[in-house]
């Protein structure tokens, strides 16, 4: 009896399609290192397998972030440009992954041409992104980073300028009160106070303009980061 | 005698390469030891600005690492945390994420892991 019934849950373990069901089931709950193990035990148990289970353990690595192995899993499929295009792609190399995707089979196209607009996104060329994805919104304005250092010669406007009114006015704020200081021992007579708060004072002026190219910098980048974000609510990179 | 000699020149911390960087490092360790245990750790920011000041001279050099500390020193007030979601995104160690990497003006802006943690 315990025999027949250890046979009995043996045979479910090791039937493929139960396997693969399993697998599904792993990869919809979320739970991708699982399902890659199932794919790849689906993989063991089955005579052939189907270009949707190669493409599952494509998507488990490209989730888990084993970009070198899906790659070589890509490799092998059967539009091995295209999915190498799509790995290339989470992986952050953009320009490669274009250059892999404009290769990719016909049958690919319309998600071809998706995944290289959704590079051209990932590298903030919006103008070019337009070119492969239709995109109602415009793209962000942009505060240019020489304007910001111009304009921090009045300590914290570049700051103000990237739209960081509180880090403008805390460098307006130091700069000032280290030049009233400076001046107050120039005013005394106190040379080596003098020297020191007027080296500070220099000293924090010349970072006040180079925060105002790192505010301006850093405003464009999350500008564009939320646009780019935001064009990954429409088309879901995750869909191939 | 030599082996300990080896030894000894293998362990040791990587020089500063130019007497600026000895000073201001010397500099920075000193208030890390005395000052900055007394303020009780009331820096906005991960890595604080002191390491961050440390680090972004040893790294970029006395020149861009000093301008990179003073504007951090700027930055860290008590306008800070309003930015967090808008110019900081991540958390780490329960302190704004402010990676010196990301404040270098030269290089790239780069995306990280907002939860992992710093021991």
């Amino acid at each position: 009896m315990l025999i027949q019934f250890v046979i009995f849950f043996q045979s479910e373990l090791f039937d493929p399609t139960k396997v693969l069901e399993f697998a599904g089931h792993l990869h919809e709950s979320g739970d991708y290192a699982a399902a890659l193990q199932e794919y790849s035990r689906y993989r063991f148990l089955s005579d052939t397998v189907e270009t949707d289970v190669q493409t599952k353990i494509i998507d488990c690595m490209i989730r888990l972030k084993r970009f070198d192995d899906a790659l070589i899993r890509a490799r092998v499929t059967g539009d091995p440009a295209y999915w190498q295009g799509i790995v290339l792609y989470h992986a952050a190399r953009f320009d490669s992954a274009s250059a892999f995707l404009v290769r990719s089979n016909a049958d690919h196209e319309p998600q071809s041409r998706k995944f290289i607009g959704l590079s051209y996104a990932g590298q903030f060329d919006f103008k070019k992104m337009s070119d492969y994805l239709e995109y109602s919104r415009p793209p962000p304005k942009l505060k240019k980073p020489w304007l910001g250092g111009l304009l921090s010669i009045i300590p914290g406007a570049g700051h103000a300028y990237a739209d960081r009114l509180g880090d403008g006015f805390f460098s307006f704020l130091t700069v000032a009160l280290l030049g009233v200081v400076s001046y107050h021992y120039y005013q005394t007579d106190e040379d080596l106070k003098f020297g020191i708060a007027v080296s500070a004072t220099a000293l924090f002026y010349a970072g006040n303009i180079y925060g105002g190219v790192n505010a301006a910098r850093n405003y464009n980048y999350y500008r564009n980061s939320e646009y780019r974000d935001n064009i990954l609510d429409v088309y879901n990179e995750f869909d191939y | 005698m030599a082996l300990l000699a080896a030894f000894l020149i293998a362990v040791r911390p990587p020089l500063p390469t130019s007497p600026v960087k000895i000073v201001l490092g010397a500099a920075v360790s000193v208030y890390q030891k005395t000052l900055s245990s007394l303020q009780g750790g009331a820096c906005n920011f991960s890595p604080s600005c002191s390491h961050f000041g440390n680090e972004a001279i040893a790294k970029y050099g006395a020149p861009s690492g000093t301008l990179m500390a003073a504007d951090r020193l700027m930055r860290c007030n008590p306008w800070a945390p309003y930015y967090l979601g808008r110019y900081y995104h991540g958390i780490r160690n329960n302190r704004i994420y402010d990676p010196i990497d990301n404040n270098y003006i030269f290089g790239p802006i780069k995306e990280y892991d907002d939860t992992r943690e710093i021991p």
